[in-house]
């Protein structure tokens, strides 16, 4: 962010909840200084699951807005308001695509698997708080641990928007197979991720 | 559904894989069991990060301007759909704003607040704030209001009106740590065409303007510019001059001593 004001530093240094705070007292400053933290990680999400970058702005806006218009629709756990933030973006540009009727047959393992990058330090992350970033890095190399076939399933359900029965006929695999390996992958991301999670309980 | 059958489909519920009626039958059961609850915030925790994977990308600048166009405008068509009572609180905003920065840090500033008419609100902090959130006020200044409300160690002064019959008074609040404050008026004497309400410093070697500002209905609110504070405060007071404001005060309506 270019020419950061003094204003705009303080902002930046209140955390979620505290936002999310005055955000129910409709402070624009504290809306806009989540929107930043947070847009490159929702427009990303959303773009990923749509994969088309108008309706994935749309969708930002739609994301965004809501949370303007009904900021108790998040109940305050502290330092879960992340957690909640994506599955509101996940499930939400899930819901498009579905509503859209273009249920995305064409995504494929390959193309998912591109998207992953192995824990090489992001190179993209300048939108990111340096808190962020460093749980992003983090996860990446949790993610690193999983194996591809096991990642590769994962990505189809949550990017996807693909259930475990869809992903076993599109990979034309046992459905016992699929549950097995998206528990497993799950698995093997928490334990890695575990003594990183603290994070989650600031 | 039992909870080992929860725990298998905790993962793929919370990736969003679970099919429909299973779906319902985990949603049913976690309602009630406290464990597999626990457990399905972590899964859906783990789904979360998983988001984190991805290849991030800014969407264009432009769509914050948009997003951030649209929410003032709401807050403001909802605070045009709110009763006459919270329009009240419109602040009246300092016509001669160049001789106040934004900025600055410490001192003195004044807030006033809602006395009378807002009594019945008076001790809802949380209320407060929101209406002074949806009142027309300027972002900057609002969040300077915020931060004196938020200070628990905020200061009040009364400022009585001068005249002898005039029903006007004011009122400030100010907060030290915040080194702001905001000050109000009420029942002002009204302005003539081309006239405004002009603020003062009172300090040793004189007096010094603080800004003009204007009101249509006698209430008005005007954060003070903590920079200009000077040294060696021993007043605060308002006037009533012609627009553009003057340099020296002409009769004080209201006036409060700063001595201590
Ligand atoms: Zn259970």
């Amino acid at each position: 962010m270019p020419d950061v004001s003094p204003e705009e530093i303080a902002y930046s240094g209140l955390d979620d909840e505290e936002l999310m705070e005055r955000i129910r007292y409709r402070d624009l400053k504290a809306f806009q200084a989540l929107y930043r933290r947070y847009t490159a990680l929702v427009y990303s999400t959303c773009l990923r699951v749509v994969r088309d970058p108008h309706i994935a702005e749309d969708m930002v806006q739609e994301i965004f807005l809501r949370i303007w218009r009904k900021p108790e629709s998040y109940v305050n756990q502290r330092g879960r308001f992340l957690t909640w933030l994506i599955s509101v973006t996940r499930n939400r540009a899930v819901d498009e695509v579905r509503s859209r009727n273009r249920r995305l047959r064409h995504e494929s393992a390959s193309p998912a698997e591109q998207d992953f990058q192995p824990p090489a330090p992001p190179a993209d992350d300048p939108a990111l708080s340096a808190e962020l970033a460093d749980q992003r890095r983090l996860i990446l190399g949790a993610l690193a641990v999983i194996p591809s076939e096991q990642r590769e399933i994962i990505q189809l359900a949550y990017f996807g928007g693909l259930t475990q029965q869809e992903i076993a006929e599109r990979l034309g695999q046992p459905l016992g197979t699929v549950k097995t390996r998206i528990r497993l992958g799950m698995q093997k991301l928490r334990a890695a991720l575990t003594p990183q999670l603290r994070w989650e309980d600031r | 559904m039992d909870c080992p059958d929860v725990r298998e489909l905790l993962d793929a519920y919370a990736l969003g894989a679970a099919e429909k009626r299973e779906a319902q039958q985990l949603e049913e059961h976690v309602a009630d069991c406290v464990r597999c609850w626990e457990e399905l915030t972590q899964a859906q925790q783990s789904a979360a990060l998983f988001a984190f994977s991805i290849t991030l990308q800014e969407p264009p600048t432009s769509l914050e301007r948009r997003i951030l166009a649209r929410a003032a405008q709401e807050r403001d068509a909802a605070l045009r759909g709110s009763t006459p009572l919270l329009r009240r609180l419109r602040i009246s905003w300092p016509v001669a704003a160049g001789a106040f920065g934004l900025a600055g840090a410490a001192a003195l500033a004044f807030t006033a607040f809602l006395q009378v008419q807002m009594s019945d609100l008076r001790d809802d902090r949380d209320n407060l704030m929101q209406q002074v959130a949806e009142a027309r006020v300027r972002l900057d200044d609002q969040n300077q209001i915020f931060n004196v409300l938020f200070d628990p160690n905020q200061q009040t002064k009364m400022m009585p009106a001068v005249a002898t019959g005039s029903s006007a008074w004011g009122e400030y609040h100010w907060s030290k740590t915040a080194g702001q404050g905001v000050l109000a008026c009420h029942d002002m004497p009204p302005l003539a065409e081309g006239e405004v309400y002009q603020a003062w410093f009172v300090a040793q070697d004189g007096q010094i303007p603080a800004g003009t500002f204007e009101s249509t209905d006698g209430d008005c609110w005007y954060p003070m510019e903590p920079a200009r504070t000077p040294v060696g405060l021993t007043g605060v007071g308002i006037t009533r001059e012609k627009r553009g404001g003057s340099n020296t005060p002409g009769e004080w309506l209201l006036f409060a001593s700063l001595r201590s």
